[in-house]
């Protein structure tokens, strides 16, 4: 699977995208749009549906009429139109709720007028193209501590995904999802500690209650020319939804489409378009979905409507390590398996390429000092990037080794220039005159590691880099081309067995990295 | 019972934290405590005192001290100057208000019955009042209440106790966990 950049499409937008979607069609209706309306050959595509147990994962439930404001100031995606801000002694131009930047080709509809404390009315989106939306899917977020690094990130889900009355449910309800094994048990306990007098009930749920899948359904042989269906069907009128009224309309068709016969199995839903907002989404690229499914589920795969997609299904069992690999080849993470608490800051994970993970604008939550002061300064020295490993087993047995001598920081990353050496790249420090007269010995110049290495699977990795070596690494805006090679030193740790002294790892382009090169021009 | 903004009538009701109160502070002792907590304390200082007898002169107010969850580093708090008659000075309840009726029957289940009685603090003759819920105490306890004048205007703060770090506009602040 590849995430290829396909452009100059824009032509083919405006004949594929249907009429503008006026707010009072019913969302529904979309889906029941197959591809063989459009110029396709059927006979070369397949549906192909990959699948795995998540057995990592725990819940908890937060219910309430004062659930959205309690997790509002939790959390770092913004869930509340409106907020208050404390202590203001300067007024500022946008009191009360500000927004993103509005794409200027459609003009922004606003949400219909509802109160927050009251119905399950599913989650507040800020990054619609026609401004914010309702959608009663998982939100990626994150809770910070109170110095602004990241706890743990999560996935908050409006539940039950789809609801018969609307009218008829009571308050807001949500199911906040962290690893079971590291997070649930100190998550439960920093929410009762943070209740006080909110009006909120808090409960873990049970653990064998529920099961957690992943998924991701591809339409393989789709021609690049077409728009991918998961724009076309879900995303485009998902971000139209301004009740939430018509989000629960437009979720209820969805899941009976995707799962007929099975939504009742179906709690909770996540679909992944975290990189959307990066790069157009070829016809080709799998949706990724996260389903919280009751625990009669065996296979979740069994649940899919075969018949949603004129083409051909072919189900394909992976395991949950194949999962990682492709998150972390594309630069996502997910919990603390990743990452370890309150190391990295969010915006480094760069979240604030992603939709609605991390808001600027969203009043006052934990951790929200230094990550506002961070998108205000445009100053992040960090971030992180996906790369290659060489020779996964030598690093496997580097760690091994590491954890062995109860080595447990991150490995470091080096940098040089190809063909050259470490020192060349770093900028030459200026040794100063040693007050203690000159030793004997020579000193080396000690190498400062230019990132570290977060996680891994197989022979992908995630580093968090420097950003001052991204010129060198990925050339600049201006064409120039990168050519600097990373690696981990080995030498003193392992290597014994496979006769390493070196891993070496190649960096792959992210794809924020050409929006980051234009707006940082960085020097070689 | 719904927090809403804070008082804003010419006195600034803000809190800023430091994390050590001043212990040139003199402190008062109350003239009456109204549902006093084993344990528990919050202190008031002299100029608190009279500076809550002095609204409570002008406008019948008391000050009413909560904290809720959020903020910059996890808890804010939540000072209000609600007017005397709203609070029963024996049992500690708030009574009637506007919305007290319909809010009680639909949101009773998330209503603790325990919350719902403050602790008053009676100062200066029982001039002075200030109220606080036992949850709020509880992360408040052994704190001072105080009020400042500064260039920047006057204002009620609360510090010391368990109370450490706080953001930079001084709303927010974070606790030592209790053992």
């Amino acid at each position: 699977m590849s995430l290829g950049y396909v452009a100059a499409r824009c032509s083919l937008r405006t004949l594929l995208w249907p009429s503008r979607i006026s707010l009072n069609q019913r969302p529904a209706a979309l889906l029941r749009r197959t591809m063989s309306s459009l110029p396709v050959d059927s006979a070369h595509i397949e549906t192909v549906l990959k699948y795995a147990r998540l057995d990592s994962k725990g819940y908890i439930e937060v219910e309430g009429p004062e659930a959205v404001k309690f997790l509002n100031g939790l959390v770092t995606s913004k869930l509340q139109a409106s907020f208050v801000k404390k202590n203001l002694t300067t007024i500022g131009n946008d009191s009360g709720s500000g927004g993103p930047q509005r794409s200027t080709e459609e003009a922004t509809v606003p949400l219909a007028d509802f109160d927050v404390t009251k119905t399950n009315w599913g989650l507040y989106h800020e990054a619609g193209p026609t401004g914010p939306y309702i959608s009663r899917f998982g939100q990626y977020t994150s809770f910070l501590d109170g110095k602004g690094k990241l706890i743990t990130d999560s996935i908050l889900y409006p539940v039950p995904v789809t609801v018969p009355n609307l009218m008829k449910t009571r308050y807001p309800k949500y199911l906040l999802e962290f690893d079971k094994k590291e997070m649930l048990g100190r998550m439960l306990q920093t929410l009762r500690g943070h209740k006080l007098l909110s009006k909120v009930k808090i409960s873990a749920v049970e653990e064998d209650a529920v099961r957690t899948w992943e998924m991701s359904i591809a339409l393989e042989g789709m021609p690049d020319v077409v728009e991918s269906a998961w724009i076309t069907n879900i995303w485009r009128p998902m971000t139209t939804l301004k009740s939430p009224g018509d989000a629960s309309e437009f979720t209820n068709g969805l899941v009976q489409s995707l799962f007929h016969g099975h939504e009742d199995k179906i709690r909770a839903l996540y679909l992944d378009w975290r990189m959307d907002g990066l790069v157009q989404r070829t016809a080709e690229e799998p949706l990724v979905f996260r389903i919280v499914t009751d625990n009669t589920v065996d296979d979740v795969s069994t649940l899919f409507n075969k018949d949603v997609f004129d083409f051909e299904l072919n189900v394909v069992p992976e395991n949950k390590a194949s999962f990682r690999k492709e998150r972390l080849r594309c630069g996502l993470l997910d919990g603390t398996g990743d990452v370890k608490p309150s190391t990295v800051l969010p915006l480094e994970l760069n979240f604030d390429y992603f939709p609605d993970v991390v808001n600027s604008n969203k009043g006052c939550y934990i951790g929200q000092e230094l990550t506002a002061r961070t998108f205000a300064t445009g100053i992040l020295r960090k971030r992180m990037i996906s790369v290659t490993i060489e020779n996964p087993a030598a690093l496997a047995e580097y760690l091994r080794n590491c954890n062995a001598t109860g080595n447990t920081s991150y490995p470091e990353v080096e940098i040089r220039t190809v063909g050259g050496t470490a020192e060349e790249v770093q900028s030459a420090e200026p040794l100063a005159a040693s007050p203690f007269g000159s030793s004997s010995k020579p000193v080396r110049k000690r190498r400062r590691p230019v990132g570290s290495l977060l996680a891994s699977e197989d022979d992908t990795a995630v580093v968090m880099m420097r950003t001052e070596y991204f010129g060198k690494i990925y050339g600049n805006s201006e064409g120039e081309i990168g050519n600097a090679e990373l690696y981990i030193d080995t030498s003193d740790e392992s290597g014994k067995e496979s006769g390493a002294t070196e891993i070496k790892l190649t960096p792959q382009r992210p794809l924020w990295m050409d929006q980051w090169l234009q707006s940082n021009k960085p020097n070689f | 019972m719904r927090t809403g903004r804070l008082g804003q009538r010419g006195y600034a009701s803000t809190a800023t934290n430091l994390s050590a109160a001043d212990p040139t502070e003199v402190l008062v002792q109350p003239s009456r405590i109204v549902n006093q907590i084993k344990d528990l304390n919050l202190s008031v200082s002299e100029r608190a005192a009279s500076r809550l007898s002095q609204i409570n002169r002008d406008s019948h107010e008391v000050l009413k001290v909560g904290i809720e969850s959020g903020g910059c580093h996890g808890f804010q708090y939540t000072l209000q100057l609600i007017p005397e008659s709203q609070l029963d000075l024996q049992t500690g309840l708030m009574k009637g208000g506007e919305d007290a009726a319909t809010a009680k029957a639909a949101e009773d289940e998330f209503e603790d019955a325990e919350n719902a009685k403050l602790t008053i603090y009676e100062l200066n003759d029982s001039t002075g009042k200030v109220a606080i819920d036992p949850q709020s105490l509880k992360i408040l306890n052994n704190t001072v209440l105080t009020y400042t004048k500064e260039l920047i205007g006057s204002s009620f703060k609360i510090s010391g106790g368990s109370l450490k770090s706080s953001c930079g506009c001084g709303s927010s602040f974070d606790v030592d966990v209790e053992a």
